[in-house]
């Protein structure tokens, strides 16, 4: 999965999109150094050390990864996989550009 | 200050370093256990070889410092590696292995607050083995982290609302008298208000407004989802395994 979310932050670096991750490993300080090995630059929410944290236990998340797309309003656009890349394409093309 | 004063103060500090350092000696013991625990857990073999080649080693462990915690936590461990004596769907041999060595820990060790860790081992046990040795953790021990991992474990073997929608009393205990108490780096009372308070499939369809999240990132700053309206967000479980 990394080499493929670090191709899309790369491919929309000047556009509005952005990952959020909600990470179930064990411990903050884990994170850290799995973000640090990997080259992860995006954010995540860390869930309290382990698959049956809070966040996931709320959203029902019994597989991981799981994913959601979320489009600039705030809207759930895509459950789950599929066609990932085709989603996003769109979604971001439609994002209105910014009033300065 | 004078001389004399400024050597004293340094000898205070001097002796009051090594008190310190002598209140908390390494355990032999202890130090014995991690490394035990630590070789399993490298260890090369595949998962049922691991456990029969490590099995004897944790049962000898286990008789040679009967009476100590590190004793307790080699236990726990024999508990919970007795997955691999599962046949098949069958999981009988798992529960007779497992159920007396609990049984034992219970009547022996009631205070230990490692026991904490049955909660964590439960697929080990049947229903009614559960049932009956969480209930029992919370007339027996003292421990508050024992005690919400007992009501946890409870609580999650019925429906978390009734009719009514009040919450089964194991989460309720959950959210009032333990709320505080940590569950590795958060709290029984987050993760009970989440149970209490699950999304539905309904809530997460395609179309709906993404439910806000709050919480820290990975340096411990608080953040939200919310943070990134404007923007198209992949929103992304996941874990390094």
């Amino acid at each position: 999965m990394y080499p493929h979310e670090r191709s899309l932050v790369q491919k929309y670096q000047d556009k509005p999109f952005a990952i959020v991750g909600v990470n179930s490993d064990p411990t903050l300080e884990f994170l850290r150094g799995v973000m640090k090995e990997k080259e992860l630059t995006w954010p995540s929410f860390f869930d309290g050390g382990g698959t049956g944290g809070p966040i996931a236990t709320r959203w029902g998340v019994r597989g991981w990864p799981t994913v959601y797309v979320i489009d600039h309003n705030g809207i759930i656009t895509e459950g789950n996989r599929g066609n990932l890349d085709e989603v996003i394409e769109r979604l971001v093309n439609e994002v209105p550009p910014a009033r300065n | 200050m004078r001389l004399p004063t400024l050597l004293a103060a340094v000898l205070v500090l001097l002796v009051s370093a090594a008190v310190l350092a002598q209140d908390t000696p390494a355990d032999p013991v202890q130090e014995e256990l991690e490394a035990l625990l630590a070789e399993h857990e490298h260890s090369e073999l595949g998962y049922p070889e691991a456990y029969r080649a490590f099995l004897p080693r944790f049962e000898k462990f286990a008789k040679d410092h009967r009476g100590t915690e590190p004793e307790v936590r080699a236990t726990l461990w024999l508990i919970q590696q007795a997955w691999w004596l599962r046949e098949g769907n069958s999981m009988d041999k798992v529960n007779e292995a497992a159920m007396p060595l609990a049984e034992d820990l219970l009547k022996r060790h009631p205070n230990s607050p490692q026991l904490d860790l049955l909660v964590e081992y439960k697929y080990n046990f049947s229903k009614e083995q559960r049932d009956l040795l969480f209930n029992r953790l919370l007339e027996i021990s003292h421990e508050p982290r024992v005690k919400a991992a007992a009501h946890f474990g409870l609580a999650q073997a019925s429906p978390a609302r009734d009719a009514d929608g009040a919450p089964n009393p194991h989460f309720a205990a959950l959210t009032t008298e333990f709320a505080n108490v940590k569950w590795r780096e958060t709290t029984y009372g987050a993760i009970a208000s989440a149970y209490l308070n699950p999304l539905s499939p309904a809530d997460l369809a395609q179309g709906k407004p993404a439910p806000e999240i709050e919480g820290i990132d990975h340096n411990g700053k608080p953040m939200k989802l919310s943070d990134y309206r404007g923007k198209v967000v992949l929103l992304d479980f996941w874990g390094d395994w």
